[in-house]
């Protein structure tokens, strides 16, 4: 469908002269009044200004007319979310019980305490510049403050060193075990001085007494020394929405359950209210994959997508840079299960990092290390990731000249400078050196078939030389070129349907003669022309193909062993899977626009 | 072929009335050409008024006859001669608007451009004859659901006649303005149902702060009143073969009889519950029978369900694409001649929940309509407040390519500008390169709603060359499609990242005329030679009666051959007084026949 000229909504409500923000009802009266002026009869240029005006505001969702009546919501980094710090709008109920309140500081006391652990964290809090007196150590504090009081404490370590001050705060604690302000101090001492389990500890055991507030920071500083007990505390808590549900998320990542992250992640977004930011959301994505966990990934992003579908987020992404991250982000995640992880998490690290095409100089020399697996790995990224494919092109291109002239017993193409990929196996030998001799008489007969092969060497460079000048190699093979107009990147629908592309071709790398195979494209290839009842047909025979799996035997050129068929059989009933999904979703649509 | 039209026949309008907008040479007129009748109508004051043509009637049958001396007959007269004379006559051609299909009248092949030409060229008479003054200039009605290359062929259509039509509109449009016009001060939403002769068309509007706001349309190009007629001529057909052995579809005349007979049978049941369609003396291969079957209003609705469910497919379309249910229509208007069957009536009531309306002239709304939007379009000031949104017909794309799976597919559709788009309007989609290298991109224009191009009508292409060497994906084109009120669509395709610009009006589309096809066409309907209009009435009170006499038989055909005979002799004493008397006698004759045929 072609789009109208892009027109800011600001835009459009100013030129109905209208308060921006105004509902679309009002909008429309003031559009319709306005036409009397602009007749498309006699001003056909003004009543397209006006009339895309008002389509623009007809078909602005909901949140946009509303952010322009209310202020911009602040946004997060990811940075903020690895940090932990409380940047981002807490979650409801949190603001009560983290209320900034002055707490115990061996310097400026106005400080908050979100701001005094930030700085504690980073080392800042104690005036490491300031001069110290000549007599480091505790002091006695000044008779007016009463002992025992963390007031009195504080004072007592106002000049003692780092390890002295951890001392302090445990006396701290031990005789105020009640008192937050207690912990916090022990908390801040011990970071400073690079104790962080134990700072974990003092948080956790402050936890377990029972005080407020002390299980976020805990899960969000210190997620590798979160116990068991806690993570349960806090995924109820985040569920609640007591706790911001990626900081626990995150926890869980940290502690290497995947899973467990992943649920806590994708439960995040049924409360629209606690879901966090586009960008903190795919980030995280984007560290699970990473992180080699493709599976939960990928449902971690199918939960994002449906959120911004249902909440209309999806033309803020539009037009930011996230758009982009977004597009990759999908694409990563459509690439299936087979697909070799080292290279995923190059291409994770690569989309994380801003350019897919910082993932060639890895993804060439896995291609060295991995020759067989070239053409499949390209056919994957083909089917599932074009965008990621074309950026990656130029590994594919060099593995290939590589190859090519590895055959030949060439060097290889001269790679990029600033390369790090490492070549792997040898490329080609020299030429045979003749044999060297002793005798003179060997010798005059050693140099003649020296002379030999040296005018027949010099014959070969000298038909080299006259041959291209670029080593010679082959492209891989492209589609050719064609008069129509392309449609560009392709649609959801599209994309579904290229999965079930390879989906079927999944199942058939197996055993290209089996029936699983046959009724798996033919599943296919109805889904693509759209024959939904040969699509229903072909899966019934696919399942059922399957289920008599295991009284046949291995076809002739069939990959799967008898060791390998359990596994043959398990992988081939996910993308079985994958297109009773696919089939479901494109025929029931099609059951539903039919009169 | 029927005469029997139940509609008061008005006086002549006086010519004398300053009140038609005219340009410098001359007046501009509403002109509703539909399948079986057409009609002109000009703004009078603050009214549309429909003209009356030669035989001071408004609606001229769209039906095209060669007298025996080759001068053209239109209308009533020639709708007569389908029976006595098919082979000199042609009627219905508007079906086949738009296509190449052509018919043969009297030894002459014409294309349906220059038939219709033909009824425009008498309208455009009637009307001058009227008005007192030239006509030049028309607006020109279409179905709405009409797709570019027919509403090309009606352009063709008013250039072999002599007409200058800038715009056309689409029927349910017009019939919107007529009743939008004294409706303006109220607000609401209505939905127009207009089922003439051959199309049926609906269209969603809303009348809301003096504005007419068409929202959606959607229609049936190819049902009409004469589907209802033909329904039940098949029935009988169909059981006349079984009893006598012979099928009366494979005569021509045999045919026209029938459907005659089925047309004044649906009509009768439009008031009676019980009809008949009487055929005397049908010849049935080697045999003549006189038919005579009896028909109740249940059995033929029980005949008319197909039709009938066809039609509630574009009204739900039209809602869809204006996003709004039934219940939210508050009033729903009937225009056409056939939604004056209560069948259709009754359909309506159903899905919408309340009674429709019929008021406007159910025959005329359209032609008013016409009327109202020429007056708007001279800036008439009767219309000077009113202003009329329409939207996009059909929807227009280009032809794309795409990746799906495993393989490249092409002939794929992708709409550039939506149907239901307010005009005018412009929309732009960017398109890529699918191959490496590749020079150049073929743009081809489609316009319809199917997804693949095959089945789309294509408009007309252009080669986009000297691409950049880039790999796929890399270079692309913005195509803007720009579509104005008069329905000419502009592609402008720029090369992305460059100043570089192409061009392309869709106009002259293959299988249109080509200016000198028209200018021949033109030059031919010159030479023909209009039946004379005084003379007009006589020679429609004798094909009319010469009609009924084939179909008589016994006392009652010597009876009206006697009357016959008289009239011709009348007209030799070239008395006017005389001859007026006597045809008015002869036209009696036949109404009184006829009804007692019945």
């Amino acid at each position: 469908m072609g789009s109208r000229d892009a027109v800011e909504l600001r835009e459009a409500y100013e030129e109905l002269s209208v308060e921006p923000g105004t509902a679309p009802k009002k909008a429309r009266r003031a559009y319709l009044r306005l036409l009397k002026k602009h007749k498309p009869e006699t001003d056909p240029e003004g009543f397209q200004r006006i009339r895309s005006a008002w389509e623009r505001i007809k078909d602005a969702p909901e949140w946009e007319v509303e952010s322009l009546r209310r202020p911009p919501l602040e946004d997060v980094t990811a940075e903020e979310l690895a940090g932990g710090t409380p940047g981002e709008p807490g979650p409801p109920g949190e603001a009560g019980e983290g209320a900034p309140k002055p707490a115990p500081s061996w310097s400026k006391p106005e400080r908050s305490w979100a701001e005094q652990v930030k700085l504690s964290h980073e080392g800042k809090l104690f005036d490491r510049a300031a001069p110290k007196p000549a007599s480091p150590g505790p002091v006695e504090p000044p008779p007016d403050v009463e002992p025992g009081t963390l007031a009195w404490f504080l004072e007592k370590g106002r000049f003692a060193s780092d390890a002295e001050r951890v001392d302090i705060a445990r006396e701290a604690v031990a005789a105020l075990p009640t008192d937050p302000e207690a912990w916090w101090m022990l908390h801040e001492a011990l970071l400073v001085t690079n104790r962080i389990t134990e700072a974990a500890a003092a948080l956790r055991d402050a936890h377990r007494r029972g005080l407020e507030g002390f299980l976020e920071p805990l899960v969000r500083q210190h997620p590798e020394h979160v116990e068991r007990l806690e993570l349960d505390e806090a995924r109820r808590a985040a569920r609640e929405g007591r706790l911001s549900p990626l900081a626990v998320a995150n926890s869980f990542l940290v502690r290497g359950d995947a899973e467990t992250a992943g649920a806590v992640f994708r439960d995040a977004f049924d409360d629209d209210a606690r879901a966090p930011t586009v960008h903190v959301a795919l980030d995280f994505v984007l560290r699970l994959a990473r992180a080699e966990h493709a599976g939960v990934a990928r449902e971690c992003h199918e939960r994002v997508a449906r959120w911004l579908r249902e909440t209309g987020r999806e033309v803020e992404i539009a037009g930011s840079a996230v758009g982009v991250t977004y597009a990759l982000a999908q694409e990563l995640a459509a690439l299936p299960l087979g697909f070799p992880p080292p290279v995923r998490a190059a291409l994770a690290q690569a989309i994380l990092d801003g350019d897919p095409a910082f993932a060639v100089p890895r993804l060439a020399s896995w291609l060295d290390a991995q020759p067989k697996e070239t053409k499949a790995v390209e056919e994957q990224l083909l089917v599932h990731a074009p965008t990621l494919h074309r950026a990656l092109r130029p590994a594919f291109q060099m593995h290939a000249a590589a190859e090519v002239n590895r055959a030949d017993g060439l060097p290889p193409p001269p790679r990029p400078v600033g390369w790090t990929g490492s070549g792997g196996g040898s490329w080609g030998e020299a030429p045979a050196r003749p044999p060297a001799s002793s005798t003179k008489k060997d010798r005059y007969l050693n140099f003649a078939i020296f002379a030999v092969l040296a005018v027949v060497a010099l014959v070969a460079v000298l038909v080299k030389m006259n041959a291209p000048p670029t080593p010679r190699y082959r492209l891989p093979d492209l589609p050719t070129p064609t008069p129509p107009a392309g449609r560009g990147l392709t649609s959801p629908t599209e994309a579904s349907l290229a999965r079930m592309g390879g989906a079927a071709d999944a199942i058939c790398r197996w055993d290209r003669e089996s029936p699983e195979c046959a009724q798996a494209s033919a599943l296919a290839d109805a889904l693509i022309i759209g024959d939904c009842s040969a699509a229903r047909t072909a899966r019934a025979e696919l399942a059922a193909a399957l289920d008599s799996r295991g009284s046949r035997p291995p076809g002739e050129g069939a990959l799967d062993s008898p060791d390998s068929r359990p596994i043959a059989t398990i992988l081939m009933r996910e993308q079985e899977r994958l297109l009773a999904s696919g089939l479901r979703r494109h025929c029931a649509a099609e059951a539903r626009t039919s009169p | 072929m029927s005469d029997v039209i139940p509609f008061p026949r008005r006086p002549a309008a006086s010519p004398s009335d300053d009140d038609a907008p005219s340009s410098a040479e001359g007046a501009v007129v509403g002109i509703d050409l539909g399948t079986t009748y057409s009609l002109v109508a000009v703004m009078r004051g603050e009214r549309p008024v429909v003209l009356s043509n030669g035989i001071g009637e408004q609606l001229t049958a769209s039906a095209v006859s060669f007298d025996e001396d080759g001068s053209v007959l239109v209308g009533a007269a020639a709708k007569a001669r389908q029976a006595s004379h098919p082979d000199r006559t042609a009627v219905t051609f508007k079906r086949d608007m738009g296509t190449e299909k052509t018919r043969t009248l009297a030894g002459k092949t014409m294309r349906p451009q220059e038939l219709s030409a033909l009824v425009l060229e008498q309208l455009k008479r009637d009307a001058e004859a009227e008005l007192g003054m030239p006509v030049v200039e028309a607006v020109v009605t279409v179905p709405a659901y009409f797709g570019d290359l027919q509403r090309q062929a009606t352009r063709d259509a008013a250039e072999i006649a002599g007409l200058k039509v800038e715009r056309i509109i689409n029927e349910p449009t017009a019939a919107a303005m007529a009743y939008g016009l004294h409706q303006r001060d109220r607000e609401l939403q209505a939905v127009v149902l207009d089922l003439g002769g051959g199309t049926f068309d609906v269209t969603v509007l809303e009348i809301i702060e003096g504005v007419i706001e068409i929202q959606s349309t959607a229609g049936d190009a190819r049902l009409g009143g004469e589907d209802f007629a033909e329904a039940l001529a098949e029935k009988l057909a169909e059981e006349l073969a079984a009893e006598h052995g012979a099928d009366p579809r494979e005569d021509e005349r045999a045919w026209a009889r029938l459907l005659d007979a089925a047309e004044h049978a649906k009509r009768r049941l439009t008031t009676s519950t019980e009809a008949a369609m009487v055929v005397p003396g049908l010849r049935l291969g080697e045999a003549e029978v006189d038919v005579e079957r009896a028909l109740t209003r249940d059995e033929a609705e029980a005949i008319w369900q197909p039709l009938l469910a066809r039609l509630k497919t574009p009204i739900l379309r039209a809602l869809r694409d204006a996003e709004l249910e039934a219940g939210d229509v508050e009033e729903v208007l009937l225009v056409g001649g056939a939604t004056r069957m209560p069948c259709v009536v009754d359909l309506g009531a159903k899905l919408f929940g309340k009674m429709p309306l019929s008021s406007l002239p159910a025959d005329e709304a359209v032609a008013m309509g016409a009327a109202v939007q020429a007056a708007l379009k001279k800036g008439h000031e009767a219309v000077d407040d009113m202003v009329v949104t329409d939207v996009a017909p059909f929807s227009m794309g280009i032809a794309t390519a795409s990746l799906m799976g495993r393989q490249q597919v092409e002939g794929l559709y992708t709409p550039v500008l939506e149907r239901g788009t307010t005009i005018p309007a412009s929309r732009v989609q960017r398109f890529f390169t699918m191959g490496d290298g590749q020079k150049e991109i073929r743009v081809a224009v489609y316009q319809g709603e199917h997804s693949l191009c095959k089945d789309n009508t294509r408009l007309g292409e252009y080669v986009v060359k000297d691409l950049p060497n880039e790999s796929a994906g890399k270079v692309a084109i913005d195509v803007r499609f720009t579509y104005d009120l008069n329905g000419i669509l502009e592609v402008e395709m720029t090369l992305v990242g460059t100043e570089r610009v192409e061009h392309m009006v869709i106009e002259r589309t293959p299988g249109r005329l080509s200016a000198e096809e028209i200018a021949a066409a033109r030059e031919a309907m010159k030479a023909y030679k209009f039946h004379p209009r005084d003379t007009l009435p006589n020679r429609t009170a004798l094909a009319r009666a010469d009609q009924l006499f084939t179909e008589l038989t016994g006392v009652a055909r010597d009876e009206l051959g006697h009357a016959i005979a008289v009239f011709r002799s009348a007209l030799e004493t070239q008395d006017p007084k005389i001859i007026v008397r006597v045809r008015d006698q002869l036209g009696a004759l036949v109404d009184a026949l006829r009804r007692a045929h019945r």
